[in-house]
C-alpha cells in the first residue's frame, strides 16, 4: 500500500498545488494561513504578511451557499451548490444526461463548494427562466486545466429550447456570449454578454471546444436592471452581443442540436427510478418498514 | 486507533465546562487549526479524533471501518491532511466508524475533511437496542485547502453521554474521495429542554423544546438535521425564495399556495434557531401543495421506523359503524385495507380508523406538513388518498394513541370505540423481522401471480383475473410504474406484451392502477393506443418567465392553439383501438400515472373507476440537493388542454365514483374492483 513513502506526497503535492493555484477567484483568498471557524462566514480572513517558509497548504474561507448575493439569478442553481448525486434531473444537463455528472468540491471551483467540469469537447446547459419585459445580463465563469488554451475556446451561447417556434411566442434568438481577451490571475475566463429581452425559458448553453478539461462556476443569468457597470480590465464589454453577425461552428451547431434534442426529451413528465447513488445509499440505510 | 484526548477531556470535565456553559455562543465554538506551515492541527479541547493513520481505523490505504467500504483501498500513497494517511471511501460504499464520547451530556462540534468528490458524512446516535435514534449532517463550512480538502461539520450536536449511547461516523460518496481529520470537540452544556423528554405524540405542544420534534413518542433532536444559520442569513433566504418564486411552475398553486409558501419564508428571517430557519423552507416548498413537489432529508433513510405497524389504510365508506362513530363533515373515513402477518395491532380488514390524538386521521396527518420532511404531496385540494396510504408509517412516528373500531366479519357487528396506546408499542429490536405488507390501495389481489405481500416493485403483473375463465377472458393489468425511455426498458415491454395478448384473446381488461408511481408519457402511449381513438390530448409548457401568473382561459387557448401550429402539442391514441371495455382503476397516483386517465378520460369503451379525482400532478420536476442533508423538488411547468385550461392541480374525475365500503371489506370483497369487473361483464359483447 506504500505507507512508508506517502507523507512525503501530499507535501509536494500541496507545493505544486500552492504553486499552480495561488489564490481562488473573485476576492476571497487562498490565505497562508487559516482562521478558525465554526460558522460559515462570506468575508475573506484579511492577509497575513508572506510567510518565509512556504506553506504545505493555504486554507480559503468560502460561502458554502455559493454565490447568493446574486439573489436575482434566474438560473435554477448557477453555482452547483445544490446539485446532488441523489438528483435524476437537476438544473444542469451535462453530457446527454438530466443531471450534472461530474462535480468538483473544493478550493479549485470559483465561488462556493462545488463546480462542474467538463471534458474536451463536452457541453452543458444550463436552466433557467427569462424575466418578462427586461434585457437580461448573463455570465459564466470557465477555468481550462490547460492553461494556454484561449479563454475563447469557450462557447457560450444563450438558447431557446426550439428552433421551431413557441407555443407561448416566437422563438427566443441564439445569443452568443463572448469570453474575456485574457483569463485573471486565478486562469478564470469571464463568458458574459446582454441578451435582448426573451419570453421563454432561457438555457445556458455551454461547450468546451477545447481538448483541455474546463471548470464551469458561477453562472449567472438576471434582469439588466440598470446601465452595465464597468468592467475589470481584460473583461469583455458587456454590450448586446451581435446576434446577427454571429455564425457558429460546425462543433457548436451539433452541440446546439444535440442539447435541443436533450431539452425537448425531457420537457415532459420524467419520473425515474432511483439513481445509483441514491439506491446503494438505501441498501446501508434500509427504510425498514414505512 | 481511537485516540481520546484525555487531557482535553480532563479538562471539559473538570475545569472549562462551567465556563463553556456560562459564555457559548456560536463564535465560541473550537475547531481545528493550521499552523503557518500548513500543517493541520485537532483542537486541543477534541475528545475524539480519528486521523486515520492506523490500518485499524481505516488508514493506510483505506483498510477497516466498521463498514462496508473497508476494502477500499487502491492508493499506493494517500493524500492525508493529517498526518500520512486518509481513509479511502470507495464510489457507492459506506463506512462507519465507532466514536467514544464521555459520559456525560453536552453538545459538541463535530468535523472532518473531505477531498476529491461531495462525501455524505453523519454522526448516528444509539440509545439502547433499537435502530439509530438522532443523525447529524455534517456540513461544509466553506473553509477549504489549496490541496483539496473541504471541511464539514456541524455543531451544538446534543449527545447525553450518561445513557451510554453507540455514536459512529457514517461516511458515504457515490464517486471514489477521502476522509480525514475527524474530530470531536464540546461546543456547549445540555440544557434541560435539549434532553429527550417523553412526549404525547406530535401534537403534545409543551414536551419538547428548540430544535426538537416528538417521534416515536420521545422528543428527538433534528437540529442536526440542518447546516448553522447562514452568516449571510438575508441573502441566503432571499436567494431560496427566488428559487421557489421564479421556478415553480404550477399556475394554479401559485395562486393558491404560493402566499402560504412565502410566509414560511418570512419565518425563515425570524428564525431564532438553525433547525426553524432551515425548516422554514422546506416548509415553503411544502406548502406548494403539488404532487412533484417535495422535500427530504437524511433522516429519511437513517432513521427507520422503530415501531412499524403492518397495516394499510385506505378512505372509503364506514358504512357498518356510523351508528358508533358518525362520518366528518370534512373528510372520508379511513378503513383498514389490509394488514401484514404481525405488527399488525389487532386489526384486519374492514376495521376502521376513527381518530389519532383525538382528530380525524386525515386532519392530524395534514398537520404534520409543519416539520414532517417526507410528506406525501398532492395538487388538488379535495383529495387525500396519499395521506391516507402513508399513515401507517405516520402513526408510530407522531401518534401518541390511535381509537378504532373492530368489526366483525362473522356478524358484521362493530364494536365500540377503542384506543390502542401507540406509545406503549415495543420498539423494533436488532434482528427482529416484521411479516409486513405493501400498502397499494388494493384490499385484495386478482391474479394469479399476484405478490400475496403486494410488494409491486417495478414489475408488471397480468393475465386472466382470478374471477374469469379463459373463455370469458377477462384480462387484468396490476403495476405502480410508468417509466420507460425507450418503451422496451422498464415497463415498456411488458406494457407492449400484454396489449398484444389483448388484441389476440381478451374479452375485457381491467386495469388496476390504484398506486401510481409515475414515470414517462410513453408508457400510458402503449395503452391508449390500445383503448383510445387517437386525438390531440394536452401542450406541456416548461415556466417561461419568472413573473409568469395563471393565464386566463382565453391566453390559455391561445397558447394551446399556437402549441398545435408548431407541433408540440401530444396526441393520445391510435386509429385502430380495441372495443372491448377497458376499466380503469385509480386512487393514489402522480405525474405519468395523472396524464394515463387522463388520456383514457371520455374514449367510447373505456371508464374510470376511482374513489375520487386523480392527484392531479401534470408537471414534471426538478431535483436539488444541499449535501444530502436537505433536498427539494420543485414542479417546472404546467400543462393546458385543448379548451385553454392549466391541468396541474385539477385530477381527473372518475366516470364512476366508488368508495370502498366496510362492509365489503370486513368480509372480503374489493368494492371498486367489484364495480369495474361488473361494467366488463356488462359491455362485453
Amino acid at each position: 500500500m506504500g505507507a512508508t513513502s506517502s507523507s512525503f506526497l501530499p507535501l509536494l503535492t500541496a507545493l505544486a498545488l500552492a504553486t499552480a493555484l495561488p489564490a481562488c477567484a473573485g476576492d476571497e483568498a487562498l490565505l497562508p494561513v487559516p482562521s478558525a471557524t465554526s460558522q460559515p462566514t462570506v468575508a475573506p480572513t484579511p492577509s497575513v504578511p508572506p510567510d518565509p517558509v512556504v506553506p504545505k497548504r493555504t486554507v480559503v474561507q468560502r460561502n458554502p451557499f455559493g454565490n447568493v448575493a446574486e439573489t436575482e439569478n434566474l438560473l435554477f442553481d448557477g453555482d452547483f451548490e445544490w446539485s446532488s448525486p441523489f438528483s435524476d434531473e437537476y438544473g444542469w444537463f451535462q453530457g446527454g444526461e438530466a443531471t450534472v455528472t461530474d462535480v468538483v468540491v473544493g478550493a479549485a471551483c470559483r465561488s462556493g463548494v462545488k463546480c462542474a467540469r467538463l471534458k474536451g469537447h463536452q457541453g452543458i446547459v444550463g436552466i433557467g427562466v427569462a424575466a418578462r419585459d427586461s434585457e437580461l445580463e448573463a455570465s459564466v465563469w470557465v477555468r481550462f486545466d490547460d492553461p494556454t488554451t484561449p479563454c475563447a475556446s469557450a462557447k457560450v451561447t444563450l438558447i431557446d429550447r426550439s428552433l421551431a417556434g413557441n407555443p407561448l411566442t416566437n422563438t427566443d434568438p441564439d445569443v452568443h456570449l463572448v469570453a474575456s481577451d485574457m483569463p485573471d490571475q486565478n486562469g478564470w475566463c469571464r463568458i458574459s454578454g446582454i441578451s435582448p429581452k426573451r419570453d421563454n425559458r432561457t438555457f445556458l448553453n455551454v461547450l468546451n471546444s477545447s481538448a483541455s478539461k474546463m471548470l464551469v462556476d458561477d453562472a449567472v443569468v438576471k434582469k439588466l436592471t440598470g446601465p452595465a457597470g464597468p468592467v475589470p480590465p481584460g473583461l469583455p464589454s458587456p454590450v448586446p452581443a451581435p446576434i446577427s453577425s454571429w455564425i457558429p461552428s460546425a462543433e457548436e451547431a451539433q452541440n446546439l442540436t444535440e442539447t435541443r434534442a436533450l431539452l425537448t426529451e425531457y420537457a415532459r413528465p420524467h419520473d425515474g427510478p432511483p439513481t445509483r447513488a441514491q439506491k446503494a445509499f438505501e441498501a446501508l440505510h434500509p427504510r425498514g418498514e414505512p | 486507533m481511537r485516540k481520546l484526548n484525555r487531557l482535553a477531556l480532563a479538562s471539559i470535565l473538570f475545569g472549562s465546562a462551567t465556563l463553556l456553559s456560562a459564555t457559548f455562543s456560536p463564535s465560541s465554538a473550537r475547531a481545528s487549526t493550521f499552523a503557518p506551515d500548513g500543517t493541520f492541527q485537532f483542537d486541543p479541547a477534541a475528545v475524539f479524533t480519528l486521523d486515520f493513520e492506523s490500518q485499524a481505523e481505516g488508514g493506510a490505504g483505506g483498510q477497516g471501518g466498521a463498514g462496508a467500504g473497508g476494502a477500499g483501498g487502491g492508493a499506493e500513497v494517500d493524500p492525508a491532511l493529517e498526518g500520512s494517511h486518509s481513509y479511502a471511501l470507495t464510489a457507492f460504499m459506506g463506512a462507519d466508524f465507532p466514536l467514544t464520547v464521555p459520559s456525560e451530556a453536552r453538545t459538541y462540534r463535530a468535523s472532518a475533511w473531505i477531498r476529491d468528490a461531495e462525501s455524505t458524512l453523519d454522526l448516528e446516535i444509539t440509545y439502547g437496542q433499537g435502530s439509530v435514534d438522532e443523525v447529524t449532517t455534517l456540513y461544509p463550512t466553506g473553509r477549504m485547502t489549496s490541496d483539496g480538502w473541504v471541511e464539514v461539520a456541524n455543531d451544538h450536536i446534543r449527545i447525553d453521554g450518561s445513557r451510554n449511547p453507540k455514536v459512529s461516523l457514517g461516511a458515504f460518496s457515490s464517486t471514489a474521495a477521502r476522509v480525514d481529520a475527524f474530530e470531536l470537540v464540546p461546543d456547549g452544556v445540555m440544557e434541560l429542554a435539549m434532553f429527550n423528554h417523553p412526549c404525547g405524540g406530535a401534537t403534545d405542544g409543551s414536551s419538547c423544546g428548540p430544535e426538537q420534534v416528538c417521534v416515536f413518542s420521545e422528543c428527538r433532536n433534528v437540529g442536526g438535521w440542518v447546516p448553522p444559520i447562514p452568516a449571510d442569513r438575508d441573502q441566503v433566504t432571499r436567494y431560496l425564495e427566488n428559487r421557489i418564486r421564479f421556478q415553480f411552475g404550477p399556475y394554479l398553486e401559485r395562486s393558491l399556495d404560493l402566499p402560504s409558501s412565502m410566509a414560511a419564508i418570512d419565518q425563515m428571517r425570524q428564525a431564532t434557531d438553525k433547525w426553524s430557519y432551515w425548516n422554514g423552507f422546506t416548509l415553503a416548498v411544502r406548502r406548494l401543495h403539488d404532487g412533484h413537489t417535495s422535500t427530504s432529508g437524511l433522516g429519511d433513510f437513517v432513521l427507520r421506523n422503530k415501531k412499524p405497524i403492518a397495516v394499510c389504510f385506505l378512505e372509503g365508506d364506514a358504512d357498518l359503524s356510523h351508528g358508533i362513530s358518525p362520518a366528518d363533515p370534512e373528510y372520508r373515513d379511513v378503513l383498514v385495507s389490509h394488514v401484514g402477518g404481525d405488527h399488525t395491532l389487532g386489526l384486519h380488514a374492514g376495521d376502521r380508523l376513527v381518530a389519532i390524538d383525538g382528530k380525524h386521521p386525515i386532519a392530524w396527518a395534514r398537520a404534520l406538513i409543519e416539520f414532517h420532511w417526507g410528506m406525501e404531496p398532492t395538487s388538488n385540494h379535495r383529495t387525500f388518498a396519499e395521506i391516507a396510504e402513508s399513515l401507517r408509517g405516520l402513526i408510530p412516528r407522531y401518534a401518541k394513541e390511535i381509537t378504532v373500531i373492530r368489526c366483525d366479519p362473522a356478524t358484521s357487528v362493530c364494536a365500540a370505540p377503542e384506543t390502542i396506546d401507540i406509545a406503549a408499542l415495543p420498539v423494533l429490536m436488532p434482528g427482529e423481522m416484521v411479516n409486513g405488507v405493501s400498502c397499494d390501495n388494493r384490499p385484495l389481489r386478482h391474479l394469479p401471480n399476484s405478490p400475496p405481500a403486494h410488494d409491486m416493485g417495478s414489475t408488471v403483473y397480468s393475465g386472466i383475473v382470478v374471477e374469469s375463465n379463459a373463455t370469458e377472458s377477462i384480462y387484468g393489468l396490476e403495476w405502480e410504474s410508468l417509466y420507460t425511455t425507450d418503451g422496451t426498458d422498464g415497463v415498456g415491454a411488458a406494457l407492449t406484451s400484454a396489449v398484444a395478448t389483448w388484441r389476440a384473446s381478451a374479452g375485457g381488461v381491467i386495469l388496476d392502477h390504484r398506486s401510481g408511481n409515475g414515470g414517462t408519457i410513453l408508457a400510458p402511449m402503449t395503452l391508449w393506443n390500445f383503448a383510445v381513438p387517437q386525438r390531440v390530448s394536452d401542450a406541456y409548457i416548461d415556466r417561461p418567465l419568472a413573473e409568469a401568473e395563471m393565464p386566463t382561459v382565453a391566453q390559455g387557448l391561445a397558447i394551446f392553439q399556437q402549441a398545435l401550429t408548431v407541433g408540440l402539442v401530444e396526441s393520445a391514441g391510435s386509429n385502430n383501438p380495441s372495443t372491448i371495455p377497458v376499466a380503469l382503476l385509480t386512487t393514489r397516483d402522480v405525474s405519468a400515472s395523472d396524464w394515463l386517465p387522463f388520456g383514457m378520460k371520455g374514449a367510447p369503451h373505456v371508464k374510470i373507476f376511482a374513489p375520487y379525482e386523480t392527484n392531479g400532478g401534470f408537471s414534471t420536476r426538478y431535483s436539488l440537493g444541499y449535501w444530502l442533508g436537505m433536498s427539494y423538488v420543485l414542479a417546472v411547468g404546467d400543462t393546458f388542454a385543448p379548451d385553454g385550461r392549466t391541468l396541474n392541480g385539477t385530477g381527473v374525475a372518475p366516470d364512476i365514483v366508488v368508495l370502498p365500503k366496510q362492509s365489503d371489506l370486513l368480509v372480503g370483497k374489493d368494492t371498486v374492483y367489484e364495480a369495474a369487473l361488473a361494467w366488463v361483464r356488462q359491455e362485453m359483447p
